[in-house]
């Protein structure tokens, strides 16, 4: 039987989701205190 | 001397031997090794394709929640989100799947190399040579499994690493989702309240989407169920806020389960609550003031639409009987559900207007009085009276006009009593009526019109005041409305319909003036106010 996780997809998404959100946030802190 | 010979040559074999096995075999030995390394790391990986890719129940792990049609106290009716405890479980099955079968395969591999090498049944002379093979063997096995070991450990390692920062990030997403949604519908002033049971609803309940499925879900908002959607036991998803879609569904009163308006919490609410004593004419005020609305927004570009079946079904049927002149049909003393319509202007946002009436039996005592919860949230009231109920007006009345009216003068109920008894119970509700307005409509407009004590009166509030003050003895009850309402004004209401159908010009400024109260504006600022003055 089938289940509805799809495991895959959602560690494929919240992976990138994280990601963005980190990279985004170095980005941020950098901006920062060069400023 | 043979056996010298044989000694001698058998020693040279051996010595050759055992430079070749240590020396390419150990080679051999050390990039078999590696091979099994990388072996070990395909088993791993093949695992975690197996369980994360193709999920089947051969290959994945049981579910940790299985949700179930009648949860338990606390559960829900549907499946948890992958990173409330699946994600865990997950990994621990694809690790100890994944060891299994490395144990496994390094039984199978550590066989083959024992019966290849340590063979009883081959001739003990050649013994030295097998076993010289078969050590060399076991270290680049033994070289593999540690290599393979830490391999698979780093592939673990990022595997938790993914699954920890990706579960952090959902619970980060379903604070923040939260708090947007909430906020979205701060900022626009959305709140919702139940037409039927009145109160103030926290959340809508939504019916599942699938047509085969009847479960209702409550609180369906990012949590444990679900971060973007929720997923019903059915295997159905829903979206899991009003921002993310779900007023798209059937939205039900968590507290009384009756239908709340379709799209809800996509509009702020206007409550407009008529009271007023029995016969007083509320529900043909409502009628009147629902149609002139309808009318107005037609003039100026805006729509209304009934928000609900119910609304549409009710407005249908009264909506003759006004155009008809005949008598409104009694309100019945049962809790009715509001008239909800939205109403869109050319520009701006669209708003809920929603008009309640009760039957003015309601008005009577506290009890009946306090099921009408929507008092204590409504910001805007009409207070209707029928002037033919005042006995200081019927008493100023010549004969001749007595005579005339005694036919429509349905209700003895002074209009004090109802509307002390009504604030009275605003405020052990707990509603504030301090910043709210207050429409005063005098009823009947259209029945009392030309009576002489009426001579001199006026069509604006001012002069309705002074009459209801001066020639009527209401001073107490003005008195106290100024003081516990922020803004009150008066109106003389006819609602009746003329002979091409529109509603009597009596209504729109208080519809004006109620609708520029909740910052809805139809009619231009200008028109507005000139009718207003006028009227």
């Amino acid at each position: 039987m089938n289940h509805p996780y799809r495991p895959l997809r959602l560690l494929v998404f919240w992976s990138t989701i994280t990601l963005f959100t980190l990279v985004t946030a170095a980005a941020a802190i950098r901006l920062f205190f060069h400023q | 001397m043979g056996a010298v010979i044989f000694a001698i040559f058998y020693l040279i074999a051996l010595g050759f031997w055992l430079w070749l096995v240590g020396f390419v075999g150990s080679i051999i030995a050390v990039a078999a090794g590696g091979a099994f390394a990388f072996w070990y790391c395909a088993i791993y990986m093949k695992i975690l394709g197996q369980v994360m890719a193709a999920r089947h129940s051969t290959l994945s792990p049981p579910i940790k929640h299985q949700p179930s049609t009648s949860p338990a106290k606390g559960e829900k009716p549907a499946y948890r989100h992958y990173f409330s405890g699946q994600a865990w479980v997950d990994l621990r099955h694809v690790l100890s799947k994944a060891k299994d079968e490395c144990v496994a395969t390094f039984a199978r591999a550590a066989r083959r190399v024992n019966e290849l090498w340590f063979n009883p049944d081959h001739h003990a002379a050649v013994w030295p040579f097998m076993w010289a093979a078969g050590i060399v063997s076991w270290v680049g096995l033994l070289l593999g499994i540690a290599g393979g070991t830490l391999l698979v450990l780093v592939a673990a390692a990022i595997h938790v690493m993914v699954v920890g920062l990706s579960l952090v990030m959902a619970w980060t997403a379903i604070g923040l989702l939260r708090l947007l949604d909430t906020a979205l519908l701060r900022s626009k002033g959305i709140r919702i309240s139940c037409p039927s049971c009145f109160k103030r609803v926290n959340y809508p309940s939504y019916d599942c989407p699938s047509a085969t499925c009847t479960i209702r879900h409550g609180d369906v908002r990012p949590g444990r169920y679900g971060v973007l959607r929720r997923t019903c036991v059915c295997g159905t998803q829903m979206p899991t806020l009003i921002l993310l879609g779900s007023y798209k569904l059937e939205a039900f009163c968590p507290a009384c389960t009756k239908p709340l308006v379709s799209r809800a919490g996509t509009a702020a609410e206007i409550i407009l609550p008529v009271f007023g004593a029995t016969a007083a004419g509320k529900t043909r005020l409502m009628l009147a003031i629902t149609t002139a609305l309808d009318e107005l927004a037609a003039e100026h570009g805006a729509v209304v639409s009934a928000a609900d079946n119910e609304t549409q079904r009710e407005y249908n049927k009264l909506k003759p009987v006004l155009v008809r002149g005949e008598d409104t049909p009694r309100t019945t003393i049962a809790l009715s559900r509001a008239l909800s319509f939205y109403v869109a202007p050319a520009s701006g946002a669209r708003r809920l207007y929603r008009v309640f009436d009760a039957a003015g039996e309601r008005f009577d005592t506290s009890e009946r009085l306090q099921e009408l919860q929507y008092l204590a949230i409504a910001r805007s009231f009409i207070l209707v009276i029928d002037l033919l109920s005042v006995n200081a007006f019927w008493d100023s009345l010549t004969k001749n006009e007595q005579e005339r009216l005694t036919s429509v003068r349905l209700t003895f109920r002074q209009p004090e009593f109802v509307f002390q008894q009504t604030l009275q119970n605003i405020e052990v509700m707990g509603g504030t009526t301090k910043r709210g307005r207050l429409a005063v409509a005098l009823s009947k407009a259209d029945l009392v019109r030309g009576v002489s004590v009426l001579d001199g009166v006026e069509q604006n509030s001012d002069s309705i005041k002074a009459l209801l003050d001066d020639r009527l003895g209401l001073g107490n009850m003005l008195r106290v409305m100024q003081q516990s309402f922020g803004r009150v004004k008066f109106f003389f209401t006819a609602a009746v319909v003329n002979q091409c159908g529109a509603v009597d010009p009596s209504i729109r400024p208080l519809i004006n003036w109620l609708l520029r109260g909740e910052n809805l504006q139809l009619e231009p600022a200008a028109t507005a106010t000139a009718i207003e003055v006028n009227s």
